[in-house]
């Protein structure tokens, strides 16, 4: 196993929590959110390239598929309300993660990996599923 | 000892704001020989200069408790939004969510300080405990780096 694997595994064995291989570099949380809501937390590799330096690990919740807005852009209003949220959020900040899907409103935390510790992993995913969870709530809907 | 004699002779105090958050970060600090301010038990700042003169500040600062974790918030201003208004858009405020998808180790936000003025920065937390001289250098180095790129980007240096 990759060390992004064997450390991410061993966190997650460590919290009892189930991990779902989607990939050799993406894993899936699910969570249980009360109140018959879930939310999923993908959790994303992406090697540094350096031996000197550690590779990253971004720990991740869909709030939103943006295909249905003008030019798969937020309104600015909307933009700068989740900047301003980014600075009060430990953990967790908004961003519009770009796929072959098209853009999603993301609550994403980045880590190194080398220095990404179990206790930082639970708290950064359970803060961004909570961001996340709490976001598709307030627009009525339950997706991710 | 000698060397708390004569501070304490001198009237000098390295951390006139003694707590763990500040001993933790000076002690970082002295490691990494960076020119650092303690403004309270609280806020920390670090002044850097880039080889094109530019400067960068750095702000440490002790937000809180998430779970019985310490939590720190680094982070370094780009601009007051009201210096650069005519540039704020749908477009910009898109970018840097975008940015953020990008660059998973900061992040960009509007911090708004005294309930009044807003400032653009970037952003990164870490937790206290766990926090190790080499995690503090990396963050401390990606947003003072990402800030003053941004900030030169509209042409500025003040911060």
């Amino acid at each position: 196993m990759s060390k992004f694997l064997d450390t991410i595994v061993s966190h997650a064995n460590q919290l009892e929590w189930t991990l779902e291989k989607l990939s050799d570099a993406r894993l899936r949380l699910s969570f249980n959110m009360g109140e018959g809501r879930s939310q999923n937390v993908l959790i994303s590799h992406y090697p540094n390239g350096d031996e000197d330096s550690s590779d990253l690990v971004e720990i991740a919740s869909a709030a939103l598929k943006m295909d249905g807005f003008p030019d798969g852009k937020l309104g600015a209003e909307m933009a700068k309300k989740l900047l301003k949220q980014n600075a009060t959020t430990a953990f967790s900040s908004w961003a519009i993660e770009d796929t072959e899907d098209g853009p999603y409103l993301v609550a994403m935390s980045g880590w190194m990996l080398d220095d990404l510790d179990a206790e930082e992993f639970e708290l950064a995913a359970l803060i961004v599923a909570k961001a996340a969870d709490e976001m598709e709530g307030t627009l009525g809907i339950d997706n991710f | 000892m000698l060397k708390v004699i004569k501070k304490w002779l001198s009237g000098e105090d390295e951390n006139q704001f003694p707590s763990p958050f500040t001993n933790k970060i000076l002690q970082y600090c002295n490691a990494l020989d960076w020119n650092v301010s303690i403004h309270s038990e609280m806020h920390i700042t670090v002044g850097f200069s880039f080889d094109d003169d530019r400067t960068q500040l750095v702000h440490i600062s002790h937000t809180g408790q998430i779970a019985e974790q310490e939590i720190l918030q680094i982070s370094s201003a780009v601009a007051k939004l009201d210096d650069i208004e005519d540039q704020l858009d749908q477009d910009f405020f898109n970018e840097l969510l975008k940015l953020n998808a990008l660059a998973p180790n900061y992040s960009w936000a509007i911090e708004t300080i005294d309930e009044e003025v807003e400032y653009l920065v970037a952003s990164s937390d870490q937790v206290l405990d766990t926090l190790d001289v080499n995690e503090l250098a990396a963050a401390v180095y990606i947003v003072a780096g990402a800030a003053d790129e941004m900030e030169s980007r509209f042409g500025l240096d003040n911060y």
